[in-house]
């Protein structure tokens, strides 16, 4: 179709304006005159319009359609029911852009919250996800390597891949096991995960995981006098602060029939203790924030019989997060 | 000489309200009133708007969809929305040009999803002067006296439907509906210029179809 230049012929404007207004119009009259003295070779077309279109003019009511009594009434029952409220009611486009807004707004807090949350809070305390490097290790065949150190005067054996109490009577109590003899400073986050094979849980001998402030372990037990620490007694986990204070205590419920799994994370002031993939404990940890921090574990023993069977270390890893 | 003292009384005038607004006989007052009216909720308003503009509208619609049932479901939702959605229009804008695109854009939309859209029996809308289960241009023929303008009529009706899209809807809305090109303009997006080629070519091709038509019959004048 070839394009008109309706702007800069006026004839052309005028005629168009003549086809849409029609028969008995100004323009239709001045279009049709133009077009009697003008004679040109177009005329026989120009004829044709005009006679289409007041052929459109003539048919212009026979499609026409009027509603019936039953379309009106039915249209004003359903107006009739339409509330004041709905009637200025916010166009839908204007509902749909706000509804965007608001959750474009939701997923900018979100991701803002996120990564601020990233950059406060370091821990990942239950699955591990960011410290993913690991740091030290004991291998339960041969026993740890430096920098590990063992300490306490209760012995431990390695057996069957797993790091166990001597067997045996005693009639005092004590304590042994292994300290990961590297200082970790007070902002650097980390996070010890230990398995633990119970086959039944004791009174007598007891797992501990701890990370103490104070490098001068007891001799006899292997403790500090300023250490954050989980333990295992009578199938209850304890959460035991530096000042000494028990702050909770739990029955345990174990992963599988002999493994549990304990994860020990703590940052600069915050400790929390996940059980396989629950959240046991989390609360500030009391250690002190200007001195470096000593990861370990440890086995106490009561006075009175112990076997060698009950409670095992299997795996022991010290992770910290990635360079 | 005393002073006359004179007290002044001062009367607080009476807030104005827009002349829209103002009550008046609502037979006098324009569509654009009428529907200020109907934006404060004012059923009557539009109930006054409805009798003025339902057959343009149903009218438009058949002319543009060509089907009864169509024009009956999508005319009510015309009002509907017109009614339900009268906050968006926006005083002094031209009625007839805000509710025709209400109308345009339905009938878009329908024509679209037209193959999934179940059939339906209508009994509630009229053609004008015929019987609905009726061939509407045998009713055009039946309208009028003079035999041989009715069939050029009817002739002209029938190729307006294989008319291209554009072009018809430009006849439909300029000749039929009878709205100017700055109407059309606003209310289907395109320029004027391209629609009064439209219209120029639209029409012309319809002459020519009815020409055709006439050649091997010899009827041609």
């Amino acid at each position: 179709m070839t394009e008109l230049d309706i702007e800069s012929d006026a004839f052309l404007l005028l005629l168009t304006d003549a086809l849409r207004s029609g028969p008995g119009s100004p323009s239709w009259h001045q279009a049709l005159a133009q077009l009697r003295e003008r004679g040109t070779d177009d005329s026989d077309d120009y004829q044709l319009l005009v006679s289409t279109r007041e052929h459109l003019e003539s048919g212009k009511g026979y499609r026409a359609i009027r509603a019936g009594p039953g379309f009106t009434q039915r249209l004003m029952a359903e107006i009739e029911q339409e509330s004041p409220a709905s009637i200025a009611r916010p166009a839908t486009t204007t509902a749909i852009a706000l509804a965007c807004a608001a959750v474009m707004l939701v997923v900018i807090l979100s991701i803002g919250y996120l990564l601020k949350s990233a950059s406060d809070v370091p821990l990942d305390t239950s699955s591990g996800g960011v410290f993913i490097n690991t740091v030290a290790s004991i291998d339960m065949k041969t026993g740890p390597a430096q920098p590990w150190r063992a300490i306490g005067g209760h012995g431990l054996q390695f057996d069957r891949n797993a790091l166990r109490s001597a067997a045996g009577a005693s009639e005092t109590s004590a304590g042994g096991g292994f300290v990961w003899d590297h200082p970790i400073r007070a902002d650097e986050p980390v996070s010890m995960a230990v398995t633990l094979r119970v086959r039944r849980p004791q009174e007598r001998l007891i797992p501990q995981l701890f990370v103490t402030d104070d490098p001068q372990f007891n001799d006899a037990n292997a403790t500090t006098q300023h250490e954050f620490v989980w333990l295992l007694q009578n199938n209850e986990s304890q959460v035991v602060l530096p000042t000494g204070r028990i702050e909770t205590q739990s029955t345990n419920s174990l992963e599988s029939r002999n493994n549990m799994v304990v994860r020990l994370t703590i940052d600069h002031d915050q400790a929390f203790v996940d059980i396989g993939k629950r959240r046991f404990w989390t609360g500030a940890h009391l250690l002190a924030d200007d001195k470096p921090r000593y990861v370990g574990i440890r086995l106490l023993r009561k006075s009175g019989d112990v076997t060698d069977e009950e409670i095992a270390f299997s795996s022991v890893q010290v992770n910290m997060r990635a360079p | 000489m005393p002073g006359n003292s004179q007290s002044k009384s001062v009367k607080s005038k009476p807030k104005e309200v827009p002349t829209e607004l103002q009550p008046a006989a609502l037979g006098r007052a324009s569509d654009e009133q009428l529907m200020r009216r109907a934006q404060q909720g004012d059923r009557q308003a539009f109930s006054l708007l409805y009798e003025r503009y339902s057959a343009s509208v149903l009218s438009y619609l058949y002319r543009m969809l060509g089907n009864v049932e169509d024009v009956e479901a999508i005319g009510q939702e015309v009002f509907l929305r017109a009614f339900r959605f009268a906050a968006s229009y926006r005083f002094p804008q031209k009625f007839s040009t805000w509710l025709f695109t209400i109308t345009r854009n339905l009938a878009i939309n329908t024509a679209r999803r037209k193959k999934r859209s179940p059939v339906r029996n209508v009994t509630e809308l009229h053609l004008e002067g015929m019987d609905l289960s009726g061939d509407p241009y045998q009713v055009a023929a039946r309208a009028t006296d003079d035999v041989e303008k009715r069939e050029e009529v009817v002739r002209v009706l029938k190729a307006l439907d294989d008319l291209p899209s554009d072009q018809k809807e430009v006849i439909v809305l300029g000749v039929f509906q009878d709205l100017s090109y700055a109407q059309m303009e606003e209310i289907t997006g395109t320029k004027a210029v391209t629609l009064r080629s439209r219209m120029f070519h639209g029409l012309k091709r319809l002459g020519r179809m009815l020409s055709r038509e006439q050649t091997p019959t010899g009827s041609g004048s």
